[in-house]
């Protein structure tokens, strides 16, 4: 299963994780303040700028990560034309592709491992407050390792219906997939025992 | 031990899997997904400590990069469009359902997963929701409200299915419904 | 060297109010055991308990290694399932193995030679960097026993590792199992690799029906299935 990440290299990459995530989160915090119009355009294009110098392929790329916000723009615009301030409509619109922008552009030159490692760091107290670390690293690796398997379970369910009623399924496979997923559960679980310690 | 491991994992499969089927348009045109569905029955079927675990995963995961959350979303740019705030509530959501469902064990599961899943998965999801797109769309509460009542009547079907599906999984499985075992 | 031993004393099984396994006295020191018998005859059960995943409902187990009464789960006894889908959990064939020796204590740096010598001794050097999602299944159930091997278990038990394998791999990772030092128990309805073991367990409806040489237990077995077939 594949992490988010640009189809190309980056000199962004070489740029230590932590330091990216300050960045940003400062970056965002700020943006909030911003309520000229023309400044949070200039900032937004500056950054589409940015993507682009880094490569056509990584421009589109980051530019289809902005797709799924189409809805919610949609709305800003139907609403801020009904209400007459499209000025205010413009500010929000832009404040919003510029935050997605900047987090999208850290977390595609990220290394997962990079963003694991800090999240374990921030995990490793909780150690002496008696939380499994070791149960919280074997669920990650169990979920990585069946959701590309449980998403082909389901399509083949939706085959499988879609075979003997012609009809495209939608909420009639849920029960067996989940059924095939507590049945799973059993046979990972004793193949997990047979291998491991988690009393600890 | 195991078993509730690989479980909590496996939901969290499930949540990411929900969101990755297609959609199902509303007759008002807005696209909804099963996921925030995944949420309701990790509440529902897990309980409310395991079901928020299972959340938690897929949550730290979609954020690590993953893209998961439906639409194929990912990273961290997830905390910064309008869905923050119901994603930050997606943990709270499952833990309210599973409380509920749990809680009224005098009550056929079928009615507990429903309450559940309404209070948990709408009424508590939906107040961190609106104000996460309040504050990313400039809006006031109750502009931001207006907003989300979109998304009400789906949710309000997905709360119906929700509780249809965990008692049945109660009739076959009921050892692995952990919220009521 | 002293053999490792199961005692079986009078281990029944029951679930959901049906009874799995009546009543198995038996003990089990041969080098190579196979347990046949058809499907629901609670041969899956039988070796759960066997490597102490689950307990019996009735009756005790005992597990003699090195001459010592062992406590039970423990990873002396390995098992390797029959859907390698639902054993491994790592991306990689290194990290795979590596997982059970860690669990077991070992250090960095002897897991990643403990892993190299296991390949080694399946003559499959080449795999170490591999992602596991590139194995066919054939592949895939080798590197499950290869896993449970790296472990230095005394008794390793396979319970229908054949299960969807065509013809020539199941010849294949047959040979592999042949060549395993270990107690092997194996439960298969591959008859032929069965012809070299030294006991053959037959069970039905959990009872033990048969239990001898393979030469007659299984001649007996092909008998009676293609007389009884029933659904």
């Amino acid at each position: 299963m594949l992490a988010l990440r640009f189809p190309q290299h980056t000199w962004l990459e070489k740029i230590p994780a932590s330091m990216k995530l300050v960045l940003l989160a400062t970056a965002t915090s700020g943006i909030f303040f911003v309520e000229t119009l023309s400044i949070m355009v200039l900032l937004l294009v500056t950054t589409i700028a940015f993507q682009f110098l880094l490569g056509w392929q990584i421009f589109k790329f980051s530019l289809g990560l902005l797709k799924p916000l189409l809805p919610f723009i949609a709305i800003i615009v139907i609403w801020h034309l009904y209400s007459g301030d499209l000025g205010y409509g413009a500010l929000i619109i832009s404040r919003l592709l510029l935050i997605v922008t900047l987090a999208n552009i850290v977390t595609c030159s990220t290394k997962t491992s990079e963003i694991s490692e800090i999240i374990e760091k921030i995990i490793s107290p909780m150690r002496l407050v008696n939380i499994n670390t070791k149960a919280i690293s074997l669920s990650v690796l169990i979920f990585i390792r069946f959701t590309p398997i449980v998403l082909e379970r389901q399509k083949i369910l939706q085959l499988a219906y879609k075979c003997r009623s012609g009809k495209r399924p939608s909420w009639q496979i849920i029960v067996p997939l989940i059924l095939s997923i507590m049945d799973d559960a059993d046979h990972v679980a004793q193949a997990l025992k047979s291998r491991s310690t988690l009393r600890e | 031990m195991e078993k509730k491991i690989v479980l909590v994992s496996l939901f969290a499969a499930l949540i990411a899997v929900l969101g990755l089927a297609p959609k199902v348009m509303l007759a008002s045109g807005v696209p909804i997904t099963a996921q925030s569905m995944g949420i309701m029955l990790c509440g529902t079927v897990l309980g409310a400590k395991r079901g928020t675990l299972a959340v938690l995963l897929f949550i730290t995961l979609t954020a690590l990069g993953l893209p998961l959350l439906s639409g194929g979303r990912g990273g961290l740019g997830i905390f910064a469009s309008p869905s923050v705030g119901f994603i930050v509530g997606f943990p709270l959501a499952a833990y309210v359902a599973g409380l509920i469902t749990t809680k009224l064990k005098m009550v056929k599961i079928f009615y507990s997963s429903l309450l559940g899943a309404i209070i948990g998965g709408i009424f508590v999801l939906y107040i961190p929701g609106i104000i996460g797109m309040s504050i990313i769309l400039g809006k006031s509460i109750s502009e931001a409200t207006v907003i989300a009542l979109i998304y009400l009547p789906g949710d309000l079907i997905k709360a119906f299915l929700c509780a249809t599906l965990t008692q049945t999984l109660f009739k076959l499985r009921p050892a692995d419904v952990l919220s009521r075992s | 060297m002293i053999k490792p031993k199961l005692v079986l004393n009078e281990i029944s099984y029951a679930a959901f109010g049906k009874v799995i396994l009546e009543d198995l006295t038996l003990t089990l020191d041969e080098k190579s055991i196979g347990i046949i018998g058809r499907n629901g005859s609670g041969k899956s059960t039988l070796a759960k308990i066997l490597c102490g995943l689950i307990d019996p409902s009735k009756g005790k187990l005992e597990v003699f290694i090195n001459g010592k009464n062992q406590s039970h789960p423990n990873l002396k006894i390995g098992i390797v399932f029959q859907n390698p889908d639902h054993q491994i959990i790592f991306g990689t064939v290194e990290e795979e193995i590596g997982f059970g020796l860690k669990n077991l204590g070992y250090s960095k740096s002897e897991v990643k030679k403990k892993t190299a010598l296991t390949l080694q001794k399946f003559d499959k050097t080449n795999w170490i960097n591999l992602s596991t999602s590139t194995l066919s299944q054939g592949q895939r159930q080798l590197l499950c026993i290869m896993s449970v091997f790296a472990m230095d278990p005394e008794i390793i038990i396979l319970d229908e590792v054949f299960s969807g394998l065509d013809l020539p791999t199941t010849k294949a990772l047959d040979t592999y199992i042949k060549n395993l030092p270990q107690m092997i128990i194996h439960i298969t309805h591959s008859l032929s690799s069965l012809e070299k073991c030294n006991r053959v367990i037959w069970l039905d409806y959990g009872k033990v029906l048969l239990d001898g040489s393979p030469k007659s237990v299984l001649n007996e077995y092909s008998k009676h299935m293609l007389r009884n077939v029933n659904l």
